[in-house]
């Protein structure tokens, strides 16, 4: 399922227990669900409002994290 | 709605050496001078939370510097704490069980480490939000970004608003910065989450607020200008941004302003003066579009045309705003109102609004989950 990314930002003032900068969005996919991502920093300057990508899960600390995939 | 205020206390909003008490105490008494503590039947306390200096138990410290007993509430809603601590006191004196009531927000927030203030703010999103690193520049930063997307709004028409908040606080010796600012500083200044930088970002704070309220047969016997509230709206949602149909609006901003227009009889088109929550400069845009002053996705127009500066056809934060006033959490609901209730007085002195008949508050929690807008008159 290819999802579209609605929003993003880099965060440059952590949240605890995260370090340096990184990058944060929202994304959506057809049926309209939503999801909270974090995206690799390498994409930073390719990020558009509206590009697709694909949805990969991840785990940092016991917690699954959602990571956008730009496509 | 037979609710006024009568008497207001604040103190000036930063840096306090005194313990949370004190501060609380501080704007008490300044609230105290035309009526006594005896008088009062009931004191809501509006406060975020204990963590950030280690003191819970409010009730009983106020109790304990004021040396009373009395029925004493403390009220949380994140950053709408003060709102709702007036809304609550609003319908106990509308249903008669208390006829005087002290309203007191408070916060003090420089006590703890700047990275440990950040966690304890982000409590009050959604724990997804926060398991992602979303922090609440974060947070308003992906509405900014959106916002920028959809109509075309840019980092320069947040700048000035940050620029106009600055400029306003200047005349307000209760505000934390008396800073004139440029456009320029705001746009040079450093990302804090792209595309809001440190100028578009409210700061830590401590300080507390106090109204006394009353019923209207009440208010004749202590003040010869007591100041109606004539309307309040209180709307809870989604605590997800991310979960919102638009990403753009606050729709607990919309359903609470649609609440208080129709208690108060009357519109957008009738508010002379407006208090709005500037955690984030884009915030203040957005609620001029959700509370109806303009279009949605038209709040740049208003920026552009000068129409929010205190000479302007609405003037926005004449206080300074959050930006610039400051932010003690638990305090700025309440803060809001003692600034409609001055310039409902006029006497805001060198910030005051020429006429200012009908002014509104609006008080938001979190990234807009729960919002309290309320509209004063004389």
């Amino acid at each position: 399922m290819t999802w579209t990314l609605l929003s993003f930002s880099e965060i440059m003032v952590p949240l605890e227990p995260l370090e340096g900068s990184y990058i944060i969005g929202i994304m959506e996919n057809s049926d309209f669900e939503r999801k909270m991502v974090q995206i690799d920093n390498k994409w930073k300057n390719d990020l558009k409002i509206g590009m697709p990508g694909n949805l990969n899960r991840i785990q940092k600390n016991a917690i699954m994290i959602n990571i956008f995939q730009p496509i | 709605m037979n609710v006024n205020v009568i008497a207001t206390g604040h103190t000036k909003f930063g840096k306090d050496p005194r313990d949370i008490g004190d501060i609380m105490m501080d704007a008490c008494n300044q609230a105290l001078t035309t009526i006594s503590i005896k008088e009062i039947d009931a004191i809501y306390i509006a406060n975020f939370s204990s963590s950030f200096c280690n003191q819970c138990h409010l009730p009983a410290l106020l109790a304990s510097k004021l040396n009373i007993h009395k029925e004493i509430t403390r009220v949380e809603s994140a950053c709408a704490s003060g709102g709702l601590a007036i809304k609550e006191a609003s319908i106990a004196i509308r249903s008669g069980i208390y006829d005087k009531i002290l309203v007191v927000g408070a916060e003090k927030m420089t006590s703890a480490s700047s990275d440990h203030t950040n966690g304890i703010i982000a409590r009050a999103a959604d724990q997804e939000e926060i398991n992602h690193g979303t922090t609440f520049p974060g947070l308003y930063a992906l509405m900014a970004k959106r916002h920028f997307f959809e109509y075309g709004t840019n980092e320069e028409h947040l700048a000035k608003i940050a620029v106009k908040n600055h400029n306003n606080a200047i005349k307000n010796p209760k505000a934390q910065f008396h800073k004139k600012i440029s456009t320029d500083d705001v746009l040079t200044s450093s990302y804090v989450a792209s595309p809001l930088k440190k100028y578009d970002c409210s700061p830590i704070s401590d300080g507390a607020a106090a109204l006394v309220m009353c019923s209207s047969k009440t208010a004749k016997k202590y003040s010869d200008s007591p100041i109606k509230l004539i309307g309040i709206g209180h709307d809870v949602g989604s605590i997800e941004l991310y979960k919102r149909k638009e990403i753009t609006r606050m729709p607990s901003v919309v359903n609470a302003a649609k609440i208080a227009f129709s208690l108060a009889k009357v519109t957008a088109k009738d508010i002379d003066v407006a208090e709005l929550h500037d955690c984030f400069t884009i915030a203040e845009l957005i609620e001029m579009e959700d509370i109806g002053f303009c279009e949605k996705g038209k709040g740049k127009q208003l920026i552009e045309d000068g129409a929010t500066e205190i000479d302007g056809r609405i003037p926005i934060n004449p206080s300074g705003g959050l930006k610039a006033k400051g932010h003690p959490l638990g305090a700025t609901g309440v803060s809001q109102a003692v600034e409609i209730v001055k310039q409902l007085q006029s006497e805001a002195k060198e910030r005051q609004v020429a006429t200012a008949d009908i002014g509104l508050c609006c008080n938001v929690g979190g990234s807009g989950g729960t919002a309290i807008v309320s509209i004063f008159s004389r």
